[in-house]
């Protein structure tokens, strides 16, 4: 059963059933208390009034008035019985024709009657002018079950009635509850049509998670197919240049000439840097999966230990400061290559010392600084302009940086370039804004 | 010295173990992944080069079980996946160096050759022992000033006996270090590159011991 319509209809119809059922047998087993009840209360004046039918005379003589007492305990078997022991003397109902009245120990009791009738019994004692009177009545019991039978009967078809009713208005009530879920079936159905590019988010509370995240996603996805179509056109279009200019060497000079060698050489290095700058940018994610956190502090250590390897004739120490348990609302992959271009730079640079410090800020903003010779303030302005203009990069050289550059600016954030104060080399600062609530408050 | 180089691109491969070749290394190669793994856990190769998109077995697959077996062989990871993220994987996995391709051969040999320099603890410079000095790069052997071409096996013989000095080295041995898997192998080879190393270093430097091997270097 996995459908939501069938759980809850299912459910509810499930416990009503459960309910009314409870009630009816709640009713057969209280029903019959209650008549009891007021039998017994009847049969308790039946015993007065026969008490009032009796007669004792002055010499001790006991008569019973029989017309006092209902015609009942005339009929032969009516289910009405009553002795009256009233000193030595005792009176039987006619009812019960020639049959015994059941002996009793208790003042309410349950016995058998003649031909096998079930009794309720009522026994009451009284002293009148000195003379013991024991009065029992009797009635048969077997009517009651009848009628509380039939009031069963009754309350279960009118509960039946109630049932069906409330089953009827649970389904339109379920039915009327799960209509969000349509519309957001509609949508996602013109989403794939590409009539629509995310899905409203007109829907009930509970559900608006699950849609938020489901058009992060979307918008995540639409940016990146949007980023990769750029990159390979931007791509493609760079390209024609170099090979261009490749096809004219081989044609004009022959490949003999050293001419020739290094202008192809040339070209091969632009279209490499071409293509690890376009491509690069058409990786990226540009923002981190709903929910995903980069735990910086490993991160940025693994990073380290990678880079320092891979400069391991230089001897560079690689210091990072990352505060204690700082993480960051980023993908993953994209904060490693921001920052593995931003340390390599570095660790080519340094003479001994490079420091990576992430600050304790909301949001990022981090310095990556070395102890190397640094960059003259004039062609500060030429690297930071580098990283605007694919046809402007100079082959090989700031790539690394230029690429750390594409990785800022998707999330929104910057890359500058300084001198390092404590270190005198150069210094790269990466601001990232928080991404709205999702950033720690810490 | 003898190193793997396990790509799967045939004209790659081929180039790589040309260059090598050239630049006196013995050179055995592979393209699948499986077969590395087996060369790399046979073989006491002094480098590895090794590509990550493999037939057969994964690249970084192969070095993560070579380091659990305790292989030390120093590796240069040569891939296309040149992003910060593949090469922090690549590190942790146990790589020495790693190199995205497009790569320059020369930058390629001169970083395995500091890596082999790295793992047999010398540092840079030309390889010098008692006034004969081997430059690896023009492969010739400067003996008190006068200065002799070598051969491509006498090369790397001479470095395999230099970089040991002191020790005595097998003919097997030797063998593994000048010779490829391919290469033909005669019984009586190595005496003879013996003997033309020691008119051109002198015959004091390289003295034989009798069922043990050579020993580079005059007491």
């Amino acid at each position: 059963m996995n459908s939501l319509k069938a759980r809850l209809s299912w459910g509810l119809s499930a416990s009503l059933v459960v309910l009314f059922a409870l009630q009816f047998v709640v009713i057969g087993l209280m029903a019959p208390a209650i008549y009891e009840d007021r039998m017994v209360e009847r049969l308790e004046h039946d015993a007065e009034a026969l008490l009032g039918a009796l007669r004792i005379g002055p010499l001790g003589g006991v008569t019973l008035g029989l017309r006092q007492v209902g015609p009942v305990f005339s009929r032969p078997f009516s289910g009405h019985y009553f002795r009256v022991v009233a000193g030595p003397s005792e009176f039987l109902s006619r009812s019960l024709w020639d049959e015994g009245f059941p002996d009793t120990k208790h003042p309410i009791q349950r016995a058998r009657g003649p031909r096998g009738q079930p009794l309720l019994v009522v026994t009451r004692s009284y002293t009148r002018r000195g003379v013991q009177v024991v009065i029992s009545v009797g009635e048969d019991l077997s009517h009651v079950s009848h009628a509380v039978r039939a009031m069963q009967v009754q309350v279960g078809l009118i509960s039946l009635g109630f049932l069906s009713l409330l089953v009827v208005l649970q389904r339109a009530i379920v039915g009327y509850t799960l209509k969000p879920l349509k519309r957001v079936r509609a949508d996602l159905e013109a989403l794939e049509r590409g009539q629509a590019t995310r899905v409203t988010e007109q829907v009930p509370d509970e559900m608006v998670p699950l849609v938020a995240g489901f058009n992060q996603l979307l918008d995540s996805l639409q940016r990146r197919v949007g980023r990769s179509r750029t990159a390979m056109g931007n791509l493609a279009h760079a390209l024609k240049t170099p090979l261009s200019v490749i096809r004219q060497t081989t044609e004009n000079d022959g490949l003999d000439s050293a001419g020739a060698r290094a202008e192809i050489v040339g070209q091969v290095e632009r279209i490499t840097g071409l293509v690890e700058r376009e491509l690069g940018r058409a990786r990226l994610a540009g923002q981190a999966r709903p929910g995903e956190r980069v735990d910086l502090e490993r991160e940025l250590t693994a990073l380290a230990r990678a880079v320092s390897a891979a400069h391991r004739e230089r001897e560079v120490t690689i210091d990072v400061r990352v505060p204690k348990g700082k993480d960051c609302g980023a993908d993953r992959e994209d904060l490693l290559e921001l920052f593995g271009n931003l340390l390599d730079n570095a660790c080519k640079w340094a003479t001994a010392r490079v420091r990576l410090t992430v600050e304790e800020v909301p949001g990022m903003q981090v310095r990556v600084e070395d102890d190397g010779p640094g960059c003259p303030d004039e062609e500060l302005k030429n690297i930071a302009r580098r990283g605007v203009r694919l046809d402007e990069a100079a082959p090989g050289h700031g790539l690394g940086l230029a690429i750390a550059g594409d990785v800022a600016d998707s999330y929104g954030g910057t890359l500058t370039f300084g001198r390092s104060e404590e270190l005198g080399g150069f210094l790269a600062r990466v601001t990232i804004p928080p991404v709205g609530e999702t950033e720690p408050t810490a | 010295m003898r190193v793997l180089v396990v790509e799967d691109d045939e004209s790659l491969r081929s180039q790589l173990s040309d260059a090598l070749s050239k630049s006196g290394y013995a050179v055995d190669g592979t393209g699948n992944g499986e077969s590395a793994e087996i060369y790399g856990n046979q073989f006491p190769y002094d480098a590895v080069i090794l590509d990550l998109g493999l037939p057969g077995k994964p690249g970084l697959d192969v070095l993560r079980a070579w380091r659990k077996r305790g292989n030390t062989t120093p590796v240069i990871v040569l891939t296309a996946r040149g992003q910060w993220h593949e090469k922090v994987d690549g590190f942790d996995a146990g790589a020495d160096d790693y190199l995205s391709k497009p790569f320059y051969m020369k930058e390629l040999i001169a970083r395995m050759g500091a890596l082999i320099r790295r793992s047999q603890g010398r540092t840079q410079g030309p390889l010098a022992v008692e006034g004969v000095e081997l430059d690896e790069e023009t492969q010739q052997v400067t003996v008190n000033g006068t200065v002799h071409r070598l051969t491509g096996v006498e090369f790397r013989l001479l470095r395999a006996l230099m970089l040991n000095r002191g020790r005595v080295l097998s003919k097997e041995r030797l063998e593994e270090h000048v010779y490829d898997l391919d290469a033909e192998r005669g019984s009586n080879v190595i005496e003879v590159y013996i003997k033309r190393l020691r008119d051109k270093v002198g015959k004091e430097m390289i003295q034989t011991r009798r069922g043990q091997g050579y020993v580079f270097g005059g007491q």
